[in-house]
């Protein structure tokens, strides 16, 4: 009986430790300056999958200003070793929430699965499924455009939980303002 | 432990020596299951434009022996456009021109202008030197890459490859794929491998 009980806490265990793991690789964090009005070069971001989960992924974008507010949210498909390009002025910063643009500020990007329908409009569901890499070029004060790729961070349940409530609530008021477009590629 | 315990403890490890068993390549041997640091992915956009992006590859030395780069260059749809193979030696440096080396004889005759790039980090053939097409290639660590970019203004950025894991779907599904260009290109869809080792 001690057996039996044992096992069943070695197995809830190991599932309750699959379950945790499941959000590593799968959230990156990135940041735009000087968009628009005053960029004259644009910014772009560009996702791959690295075919890790050997199956198409949503990347979920969440754009936010410098004081961590949502501007705006869209989850993208991103095939097999595909490119996606996302150009900040236009795919990522041009339909804010407020209707005021934001010229600079963050953008989180979850790593999650495309199922049987695909990537929905908002990403206020999903589950985290790693293989997104990305990268941003920058557009400095001097004019100067650089390059990083996007950092990687844990990501919490209750940080994904968050993101998906204040997308959400984007859907619920937004009226169609606050929804970022997908840029070319897959 | 009681039967039912050891019958369940044995039919678990056959389950997984078959598993692993049933994973072998064409030629017989064992797929390697090692494969942590042993894959980049990178980008590549705007080519023809009239800066050229590079691909620098370096050995790190990790397993101090001479390596082979399997390259694959898709297109921003995920179809294969070229595979190839070189040797980066231990601690040298090998420069891809994007436009000449990587994207110049495309499988189906058409100019890629943007894509990703996959790079497995593989051994050496027993012969010594790789294997023209990564078709059939062993995992093993120590590739380091980074990459120049075109951007839409012309200008020129860079930043390293960026590690992933290598899944065996991912891995298998490039191998193949890498070898139906093999079989049915007669010599397009093959990258060359630019200058140094």
């Amino acid at each position: 009986m001690r057996r039996a009980v044992l096992s069943i806490l070695l197995v809830g265990l190991f599932v309750s430790l699959s379950g945790a793991q499941s959000t590593v690789d799968t959230f990156k964090v990135e940041y735009f300056d000087n968009a628009q009005p005053f960029g004259t070069v644009d910014g772009t971001v560009r996702i791959t999958n690295s075919g890790t989960s050997g199956e198409w992924l949503c990347a979920q974008i969440f754009v936010f200003d410098p004081y961590q507010e949502i501007q705006e949210c869209c989850s993208c498909p991103v095939s097999w070793f595909g490119l996606r390009k996302l150009s900040v002025n236009t795919d990522l910063t041009s339909d804010p929430l407020t209707g005021v643009q934001q010229t600079s500020g963050s953008i989180e990007i979850v790593s999650t699965n495309y199922d049987y329908y695909g990537c929905r409009q908002l990403p206020i569901t999903g589950v985290v499924t790693p293989g997104i890499r990305a990268w941003a070029t920058h557009l400095q004060d001097s004019g100067t455009l650089t390059e990083s790729a996007a950092q990687d961070v844990s990501l919490s349940a209750q940080q994904l939980l968050s993101l998906h409530r204040q997308c959400y609530a984007i859907e619920l008021t937004g009226s169609g303002k606050g929804l970022c477009t997908c840029g070319t590629g897959d | 432990m009681n039967q039912g315990a050891r019958f369940l403890c044995a039919a678990v490890i056959i389950c997984f020596a078959a598993s692993a068993a049933a994973q072998t390549k064409s030629d017989g041997k064992p797929i390697s299951y090692t494969f942590g640091d042993t894959y980049k992915v990178d980008y590549f956009d705007n080519v023809g434009a009239a800066n050229d992006g590079k691909l620098r590859l370096e050995n790190g030395g990790t397993s101090r022996a001479d390596l082979c780069a399997a390259i694959f260059v898709n297109d921003s749809v995920q179809e294969l456009s070229e595979c190839c193979t070189c040797l980066v030696s231990v601690n040298g440096l090998r420069k891809l021109s994007v436009k000449n080396d990587l994207t110049a004889n495309p499988l189906t005759g058409v100019q890629v202008t943007s894509g990703s790039i996959q790079i497995i980090s593989s051994a050496v053939l027993s012969s010594g030197g790789c294997p023209v097409f990564p078709s059939i290639i062993y995992p093993e660590a120590g590739i380091r890459a980074w990459s120049t970019h075109v951007q839409d203004s012309g200008q020129v950025t860079e930043a390293p490859s960026q590690d992933a894991i290598l899944s065996t779907s991912a891995f298998q599904y490039l191998e193949n794929t890498c070898g139906v260009i093999q079989k049915i290109g007669a010599g397009h869809g093959l990258c060359t491998c630019g200058s140094g080792d």
